[in-house]
């Protein structure tokens, strides 16, 4: 049984900086391609794909209101359920390892700052443990505010970019080819970590879902797709090869006097990325404790930090390693969590029913 | 009710870490990081080719301030330090040798390069300056007649103190300007190209930059005069064009041309299947002097528009012919061709601008206006 | 006034009477006596008059200091008047107490009691009692007369239009000054002994028709957990009413000094709690936004109070933000700033000693004791102390290239910022220090890092299920009207407004 804690517009906040932290570092190295401008048609079709991946989920939420994911595996599945409970938790903290390297990769490519990047992460992630200690009621309103003032700075940056807009920068779609078209879905459908936390935050959510769901595809989109418009009429061509585009762009921005709001614009990037690990490492905290029967997660949360801080460490060394960090396992366990595992359950459930019906 | 003993007390591990880990885990953050005063405030680079020594390509002249041994309190002292280096980086590198100070590209207001080094290419030169995080990315580009290095050492006859960086930076307008990310932008895309504003200096030690110099990729191919940049600048939509000088029944006016409107359409001519070009300008005219004195404004004005608007196409003619000459894409065209005939452009797309970009075929229509007439005589 | 203390004097719990069994009052003067002079072992300010009423002998007895005189010599006057004047006609000890009880004086606060801890406490508090010899009841006169400080205006919140009096230390004095300004009977105070050795006088008080009754359940709960052994200020009592397992730098128990600003709590639905020898008062529960709210706002124009709620906030910022930023920028993202400002602030710290962080430091530590320094010492002595530290450290400090200008700037400002909201000082302080440290080896990253956990902190904190940061996170626009904006009276006035109906409450 879960608490209701959390309302509807917190849990968009909380699933908008998830999506804000990944958008940051989109760009042509995340989609194998050239040419970001047609991922605008790919950000459209992943609306329409998520509306798809969410109805499973939905539909078990909506049998078993007060249950999470973990409570429905395990009354469906029994012992079996717990083992898939283990994959969400893992599925989470993959998500977060997924969040740190990308972070990793841009302060060590783009900014190179003259501070100890070990001692950056640690404290991040250490810090994310106690946040995650809080409680997602704490994440959430911390979120809101965090979310509010990266608005604020991306509605300034959108202004004083749109002014930078050259129209003849927007090729016609599709110019060269069809991969960017499928790499952008596959680069959006893998990040869609939102779906699988949903299973974990439903229950503890108050209010109209269906209605909250539909407002978060809606700014998802909104989202995406204003920032590789703007990043595409600002740099046209030059969004391919640059590494992390919509960093690129933010850096041209300027407000009269004030120049470089590309490092204000990091510093709440980096509070993002903050609470996506504390959001993040609960919720694994909370797939692990409820399937060994813990009561308190405090232990588990700061466990599974240093997990964190050992597999950040040592990304580039091991082979291993760069096998889990490909992009279409994510690709692959992000719809296994958000899609097979609800359609599964959902299946399994549909079939006792019909088996128990004649015995009554 | 006192807290069981034997188990582990939560609220002290809380506790721990609000008061002890941040400051600890601070502290180890710390690295040698050199405090302002020790750092070497760079306010323009200039870079030449260097011919004195074999084993290195650039020299360089940097222009910076230095706040370990101000002038007096009130102003820094303004260096100008020169470096060799085989490459930039290693040049720049070369400056903490000099100076002992660590060099900070964070506030350097503009990179000039020598007409020599452009000639050659310096696409490597603006990598490396994109890269490199600490240079931003509205760092204006310029390039210099002769020597770059001179420049930025140059004192006035009239006046004991150096020019600054900043200064030579404001002689073009801020809207018109090249920066780095424009130039990148331009160069990095195959079918266009960059142009950058000229610096030249006169026998009294005064800096102008009136003059164009366009690219063709990386390489400068040819410098456009004073009323060329003009067209030019028309034709890129700059907000500021500048003040155009012209001969109306043989009396010097002299109008400010504001906020031009241009706006060029492609199309494909089916007969021989070449691109042609519409181009459409709209621009506000203010009358500034004149030698004449006029009695019928309303005729007057209307007359003096269609000279103006004469000379300007012609200008404008004259500058398109020459760029595309050269295999030079300055005004987008054929990105607008892209964008306009997909298919057809991408048929031609590795020709174009070898075989097709020199003879296009395009219409200029301009309409100018003339808004501020200033006085008669009546 | 008597039966009153009387009323709730037998109520309350304090430990010692759960320890300790009543003794009944004995009929033998001597061995009352003996038991008083026992309990106070011999102590200077125990006074015992014996006087003769017929043949009796009976004893007032009182503590030096705490009751007023003239109103005891009055008493004893007319006892003795009444042994003189009239022929003994009683002979019998209990006749003639009740006939002193019902007859001879009439005094309006006067009662009996049977217990010796009963008399012993009503000592305490400033009672005079009469015991005759061979009666097993003891006569109380409430009589007290301590000297007081008068009601005036409390220094460390000034209002303009606001009224001009301020809470004093006596207990009973700030209920009044409360239930003077809501003349309503569902205003309720409840009172109790706090500090096994203190046994100080608490006082809940609250409108009962607008707090949840869980609220003021749970505000008892917790004041009975107080484990306290003396309580000589309401700032002992102040943790005991946080959340458990609260380790915030804020605290979510408020505090006024202004009966009129802890008036308009209660009207709202918060609970007050009064100590007595304390003159402020405690308000629970209390949010975040509320330490940027004053008495005055609500007499202004609404558009200029929120304009200056806005300022306070923003002051609030600089006070923590500013010098953190100032040496994480400066030292790590100087692109930050603009060319100018870097210019001045290059030139200033090029002559100066120590590293940005370091300076920036020392002139915090300075500050901070001149501060202290000047708070503690005379009037006269701490104007001394301010010219001093003004003169040493801002000036000679500066001319000696000891210290960068820009950063005692920074100091400066930072610190009257600071003043713009007293009742933040404490975690400001600290904060800033933090800030400081934190923007000096990590920059701009640190500062986020650092602001993220304090508003992950800040965010988490709830008290009386009401969260901390309502109503800004969560969010609600009906809270909003009286937050960081203040609506015009009329919207005000319109909802009821209490505390409970902040978002994300659970009540």
């Amino acid at each position: 049984m879960n608490q209701k804690i959390i309302s509807v517009p917190q849990l968009i906040t909380l699933f908008m900086i998830n999506r804000l932290v990944i958008s940051m570092t989109f760009g042509s190295s995340s989609i194998n391609n050239h040419n970001i401008w047609d991922c605008i048609i790919s950000s459209l079709l992943v609306f329409i794909i998520t509306f798809i991946l969410i109805i499973p989920m939905m539909i078990l939420f909506k049998n078993n209101e007060n249950l999470d994911i973990t409570d429905i595996n395990e009354k469906i599945l029994g012992k079996f359920g717990k083992i898939i409970s283990v994959i969400y938790a893992f599925y989470f903290l993959l998500s977060c390892t997924y969040t740190l390297s990308n972070f990793k990769i841009f302060i060590e490519s783009v900014i190179n700052p003259p501070i100890s990047f070990l001692v950056l992460l640690t404290s991040i992630i250490i810090f994310a443990c106690y946040s995650a200690a809080k409680g997602i009621n704490a994440i959430a309103r911390a979120g809101a505010i965090i979310l509010f003032l990266t608005f604020f700075l991306l509605i300034m940056i959108y202004i004083s970019l749109f002014k930078l807009i050259d129209f003849t920068n927007f090729r016609p779609f599709f110019y060269e080819n069809y991969n960017s078209l499928t790499d952008g879905i596959f680069f959006m459908l893998s990040r869609m970590s939102c779906i699988p936390a949903m299973g974990m935050l439903l229950p503890m959510c108050f209010g109209n879902i269906k209605k909250g769901i539909i407002t978060w595809n809606f700014l998802v989109l909104f989202l995406m797709s204003s920032m590789i418009f703007l990043v595409t009429g600002v740099l046209g061509e030059l969004s391919d090869i640059k590494l992390f585009p919509i960093y690129t762009a933010t850096s041209a921005a300027k407000i009269s006097k004030f120049e470089n709001l590309d490092s204000l614009y990091l510093g709440l990037w980096t509070a993002g990325i903050f609470l996506k690990l504390s959001l993040f490492l609960n919720l694994s905290s909370e797939c692990l404790r409820k399937s060994f029967g813990r009561k308190s997660n405090k232990i588990i949360i700061f466990l599974l930090g240093i997990i964190l801080i050992i597999t950040n460490m040592f990304v580039k060394i091991s082979n291993i390693m760069s096998g889990i960090f490909d992009t279409r396992f994510l690709f692959f366990m992000t719809i296994f969590t958000a899609f097979l595992v609800p359609l599964i359950l959902l299946i399994i459930k549909k079939i006792s029913k019909f088996k128990q019906e004649p015995e009554i | 009710m006192k807290p069981e003993k034997t188990k582990l007390n939560f609220q002290n591990l809380n506790l721990l870490l609000i008061c002890i880990l941040p400051v600890i885990f601070l502290f180890f953050g710390i690295k040698k990081q050199s405090e302002l005063h020790e750092k070497l405030m760079i306010q323009g680079i200039a870079i030449d080719l260097n011919h004195e020594n074999n084993n290195n390509n650039y020299k360089l002249t940097v222009q910076a301030y230095d706040f370990k041994n101000p002038e007096d309190k009130n102003e820094p002292k303004i260096r100008v330090i020169e470096s060799i280096g085989n490459t930039v980086s290693e040049a720049l590198e070369n400056l903490k040798k000099i100076t002992g100070l660590t060099p900070l590209y964070s506030q350097n207001k503009i990179i000039i390069f020598s007409e020599e080094l452009a000639k050659n290419g310096i696409i490597k030169i603006i990598d490396f300056f994109s890269r490199y995080y600490e240079n931003r990315p509205s760092v204006k580009l310029r390039i210099a007649q002769n020597n770059a290095g001179d420049f930025l050492k140059i004192i006035p006859e009239n006046n004991n103190k150096i020019i600054k960086a900043s200064e030579i930076r404001d002689l073009v307008d801020e809207k018109s300007d090249t920066n780095i990310l424009d130039f990148e932008k331009e160069v990095k895309t195959p079918i266009s190209d960059a142009c950058l504003m000229l610096l030249e200096k006169n026998s009294q030690n005064l800096i102008k930059c009136e003059s164009t110099s366009i690219f063709n990729y990386d390489k400068l191919i040819k410098i456009m005069d004073k009323n060329n940049s003009i067209a030019i600048q028309i034709l890129k939509n700059s907000p500021k064009p500048g003040i155009y000088v012209f001969d109306y029944n043989k009396n010097l006016i002299s109008c400010k041309i504001e906020t031009p409107k241009t706006k060029i359409k492609a199309k494909l001519n089916q007969e021989n299947n070449l691109p042609e070009f519409d181009i459409f300008i709209k621009l506000n005219a203010n009358l500034f002097e004149s030698e004449q004195n006029f009695e019928n404004i309303k005729s007057i004005e209307i007359n003096i528009e269609k000279e103006l608007n004469n000379n300007l196409k012609l200008l404008c003619e004259k500058v398109i012919n020459e760029s595309t000459k050269e295999n030079c894409d300055l005004f987008k065209f054929g990105k607008i061709l892209r964008n306009s005939n997909p298919k057809y452009f991408k048929s031609i797309e590795k020709d174009w601008k070898s075989k097709i970009l020199p003879n296009i075929k395009y219409n200029i229509k301009i309409n100018s206006k003339i808004s501020m007439i200033g006085m008669n005589d009546n | 006034m008597l039966k009153d203390i009387q009323k709730f004097f037998f109520r309350t719990e304090t430990n010692r009477e759960s320890t300790r069994s009543k003794i009944k009052v004995e009929e033998s003067l001597e061995k009352t006596l003996e038991f008083f002079q026992k309990e106070f072992d011999g102590g200077a300010d125990l006074i015992i008059r014996k006087i003769k009423i017929f043949n009796s002998d009976a004893a007032i007895i009182s503590v030096d200091g705490m009751i007023n005189k003239d109103i005891t010599n009055d008493i004893i006057k007319t006892i003795v008047n009444f042994n003189l004047n009239f022929k003994p006609q009683i002979s019998n000890p209990k006749e003639l107490y009740g006939e002193i009880r019902d007859k001879i004086s009439a005094f309006p606060d006067q009662s009996e009691v049977f217990y010796y801890e009963d008399a012993l406490n009503m000592i305490l508090i400033g009672c005079a009692i009469l015991v005759i010899d061979g009666q097993d009841s003891i006569l109380v006169f409430g009589v007290q007369g301590f000297e007081v400080r008068s009601i005036s205006e409390p220094t460390s919140e000034k209002s303009q239009r606001g009224s001009r009096e301020g809470f004093v230390e006596v207990l009973r004095f700030n209920m009044a000054l409360i239930r003077r300004r809501i003349a309503n009977p569902k205003l309720k105070f409840e009172t109790m002994q706090l500090g096994s050795t203190t046994r100080t006088y608490v006082s809940i008080c609250y409108m009962n028709d607008r707090v949840e009754p869980e609220i003021i359940e749970e505000i008892k709960k917790r004041l009975k957990k107080c484990d306290i052994k003396s309580i000589m200020t309401s700032g002992c009592i102040s943790p005991y009413l946080e959340e458990e397992g609260d380790l915030s730098l804020f605290s979510s128990v408020g505090l006024s000094e202004r009966p009129d600003t802890v008036c308009g709590k209660i009207v709202e639905g918060r609970v007050a709690i009064l100590v007595d020898s304390s003159p402020t008062a405690l308000i629970v529960p209390y949010l975040f936004i509320e330490y940027f709210h004053n008495i005055d706002d609500y007499a202004m124009k609404p558009y200029f109070a929120s304009l200056n709620r806005i300022f306070k906030i923003i002051a609030f910022f600089i006070s923590i933000l500013l010098p953190g930023f100032y040496v994480g920028f400066a030292t790590f993202n100087p692109e930050l700033i603009p060319s100018e400002l870097l210019n001045k602030i290059s030139l200033a710290t090029g002559s100066t000693p120590f590293s940005l962080m370091l300076e920036t430091l020392i002139i915090h530590f300075l500050y901070e004791i001149l501060r202290e320094s000047g708070l503690r010492l005379p009037q006269n002595l701490g104007h001394a102390v301010s010219i001093v530290g003004g003169l040493v450290v801002g000036d000679a400090a500066v001319n000696a290239g000891l210290i960068g200008a820009p950063t005692i700037m920074i100091v400066a400002l930072t610190a009257i910022s600071t003043f713009v909201i007293p009742n933040l000082y404490e975690p400001i302080a600290l904060l800033r220090l933090l800030f400081i440290i934190a923007g000096g080896t990590l920059g701009i990253w640190g500062i986020m890092i650092l602001f993220t956990v304090v508003l992950v902190n800040l965010c988490s904190k709830s008290n009386f299920g009401i969260p901390f940061t309502s109503p800004i996170s969560p969010f609600g626009l009906f809270g909003m009207r009286d937050s960081i904006i203040r609506t015009s009276w009329k919207t005000l006035s319109k909802n009821k407004n209490k505390i409970q109906n902040m978002p994300g409450s659970v009540y």
